[in-house]
């Protein structure tokens, strides 16, 4: 398609406006992180004026980022990979299986999206506190505490659910005569099959989970447990705290969203459209 | 003791009876034929053989095994579907290995028996493709491979080649017939085709809406039809059935037609004077008579279909349809006016009410 000028012009407009929207906090931030002299609450700069690692290194052996940067990955790991694989066996059953009760459990699961967070989290303090029977123990200020909360997720099962639903029937039964079982049918057979939308459910989960700040703050109130963004919200209020070295946490906790997201770019992609044109 | 005993099943889908007290005896070795028209269970008493609906009534027997309440892989069936039903992710090679790897077989043993298969069925070449990378035929191909493999008690095919083009249709037709000539494995094939039903089949099952109409060998469905449905069902093109009322005289036998015609009958038919019959003549056993006043039914010529190898022509008269069929040509035009005459012997005879065949009496 050949374009006018005028066309070429009004494109390239566009597209800086929409970097400088996106992009522009973001360059903010890396500029001042990497700023010498330290900038007042709620100033970002365009450029650093003198380059340093300062902030980063104090950020990370002072104020030991590490801690809260590997609680971070614990949970968001432990939590991508539980939650992605719960919701694939619940959207198996609800896509593949007619079964009593079944229109109550999706509404159930439904339910849990349309609750806010803030409704829910008083329960699930108590809940979290409770002693467990049998083991004695209460899951308050532990992992699992942060884990297991999110890892039935909604919105992951009904985007399963819908792609499971499009794999033909006869693929089933031809595995099932092949002699497969259902775990095997599952896995060697849908599972493969919507490998795509797999992939976009784990992105999508992999964000949410990162970017969880109230279960968290309701799960531990041990500091050696925070996750980055508890301990984000804790350098806030702190008077003595440097605003250079809060943007640098800021920027450490943003790198493993980036790198997921750049890792798994293709498949998010081809994940969100691959709906619309089923093939 | 049959390879495949199916023993008075029903099927049910909530309160829909789809499968009505249906029995078959397959012999081992022996290739039969489902056919019925769409909707008559076809497909679903192919899926409760093997093991993919569960029956509600009746039971099924494999091999000597009652596999009633056993799943598909405990049946030793394989089947061939519709859709061909390939693993998409998966190559032709590990399609066709799939149940074998399921089952536990050691690699090479696998690869030894697929590449047999494969050679069997000329996908040699192609084991190393994706089902997305073959061509309609070939996956079709793919898809008995993956059944030759297992080296079932039993193939179910589930109308495998409606999906092709009516060439590949024939030839892999051909095939099918070759390998269970080599094989000789007991088979189930489903189909509407009655084509496919009378060169395949030794053994025909027809069927209507879940119940089963008759059972036998193709040349016997097609000359001594249980009943006018079956009648209508086997042979192309389709019978012609004329109503009319049985006229005796003596010893011989006749059925006037509407038109007033009399077209004698066999003997040996166990029929009363006046009794309303359904006279069914085969459109291949109709001739036209050389001199127009010969008896017969005379008629006018409606249209003409010339395949080159057939001819089959149309004729009607006032309250009455005729198609006849001619292995060679003739010189007939549309609107011209022909009498048509039957061969005697050959004719079929249907009470009207019952639309059952009419028995012979035995002193005939
Ligand atoms: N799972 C099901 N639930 C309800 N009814 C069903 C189900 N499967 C089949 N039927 C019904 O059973 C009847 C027979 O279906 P079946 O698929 O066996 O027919 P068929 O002879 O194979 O037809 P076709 O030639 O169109 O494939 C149909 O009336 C169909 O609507
Ligand atoms: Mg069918």
């Amino acid at each position: 398609m050949t374009q006018t000028f005028s066309q070429k012009i009004a494109r390239a407009v566009l597209y800086a406006f929409l970097l400088i929207v996106f992009c522009g906090p973001f360059w903010g931030i890396l500029a001042t992180a990497f700023n010498s002299a330290t900038v007042q609450p709620g100033q970002l700069l365009a450029w650093p004026e003198d380059f340093t690692f300062r902030h980063f290194a104090y950020a990370w052996n002072e104020a030991k980022a590490y801690i809260y940067l590997f609680n971070s990955i614990v949970v968001v790991v432990i939590g991508t990979v539980l939650q992605t694989l719960v919701s694939a066996l619940a959207a198996y059953a609800l896509a593949r299986k007619r079964f009593r009760g079944m229109a109550v459990v999706s509404l159930a699961i439904l339910s849990t999206i349309m609750l806010p967070e803030e409704v829910i989290s008083i329960p699930l303090y108590l809940i979290l506190q409770a002693k467990i029977p049998l083991l004695g123990v209460s899951l308050y200020n532990t992992y699992f505490a942060m884990i297991l909360p999110v890892v039935g997720w909604a919105f992951s099962v009904f985007l399963l659910t819908e792609f499971m639903k499009a794999v033909p029937k006869d693929l089933e039964d031809a595995a099932r005569v092949d002699g497969a079982s259902e775990l095997q049918i599952f896995w060697h057979v849908i599972l493969p099959l919507v490998k795509p939308a797999l992939g976009t459910a784990a992105i999508f989960g992999f964000l949410m989970i990162w970017d969880q700040y109230l279960l968290p703050l309701i799960a531990v109130d041990k500091k050696e447990l925070y996750t980055i963004p508890v301990v984000l919200r804790s350098m806030r209020v702190d008077e003595i705290m440097q605003v250079n070295i809060f943007i640098a946490v800021t920027v450490i906790a943003t790198v493993p969203s980036i790198l997921v997201y750049l890792a798994l770019q293709r498949q998010f992609n081809s994940g969100l459209t691959a709906g619309a044109v089923k093939g | 003791m049959g390879a495949v005993l199916v023993n008075n099943i029903g099927k049910s889908f909530g309160k829909v009876d789809v499968i009505k007290d249906v029995s078959i005896t397959v012999e081992p070795g022996e290739f039969c034929v489902l056919i019925g028209p769409s909707g008559s269970g076809k497909s679903t008493i192919l899926r409760l053989i093997a093991g993919l609906e569960e029956a509600t009534t009746g039971a099924i027997h494999i091999g000597g095994r009652d596999v009633t309440r056993l799943p598909p892989k405990q049946r030793d069936i394989a089947m061939v579907f519709q859709t061909y039903a390939l693993y998409p992710q998966m190559t032709v090679a590990e399609n066709m290995g799939f149940a074998l790897r399921l089952s536990g077989m050691r690699k090479t043993e696998i690869a030894e028996k697929v590449k047999a298969a494969a050679k069997l069925l000329e996908l040699d070449q192609l084991l190393d493709r994706l089902p997305k990378e073959l061509s309609g035929g070939q996956r079709q191909r793919v898809s008995m491979g993956r059944a030759i493999v297992r080296n079932p008690t039993v193939f179910l095919f589930d109308e495998p080649l409606s999906n092709l083009d009516a060439k590949l249709r024939a030839q892999v037709r051909g095939e099918i017939a070759d390998l269970h000539k080599r094989l000789k494995t007991t088979s189930i094939y489903v189909t509407h085709d009655q084509i496919e039903a009378m060169t395949l089949g030794q053994k025909i099952v027809v069927l209507r809406n879940g119940r089963v109409e008759q059972i036998g060998r193709p040349m016997d469905l097609y000359n001594e039809p249980a009943n006018v449905f079956v009648a209508g069902f086997i042979g192309t093109p389709s019978i012609n059935l004329l109503h009319g009322r049985v006229r005796v005289n003596g010893t011989t036998k006749a059925v006037e037609l509407s038109d007033g015609s009399h077209i004698p009958i066999k003997a040996g038919f166990d029929v009363t004077a006046n009794q309303k019959v359904v006279l069914g003549l085969r459109p291949e056993h109709l001739t036209i008579a050389a001199r127009p006043d010969a008896e017969g039914i005379s008629v006018k010529v409606t249209a003409i279909e010339n395949t080159g190898s057939d001819m089959v022509v149309n004729c009607e008269k006032p309250g009455l349809r005729l198609v006849a069929a001619f292995k060679e040509q003739r010189s007939i035009e549309v609107g011209q006016a022909v009498t048509i005459v039957p061969d005697h012997g050959k004719a079929c005879l249907f009470d009207c009410t019952t639309e059952r065949h009419v028995p012979f009496t035995t002193d005939a």
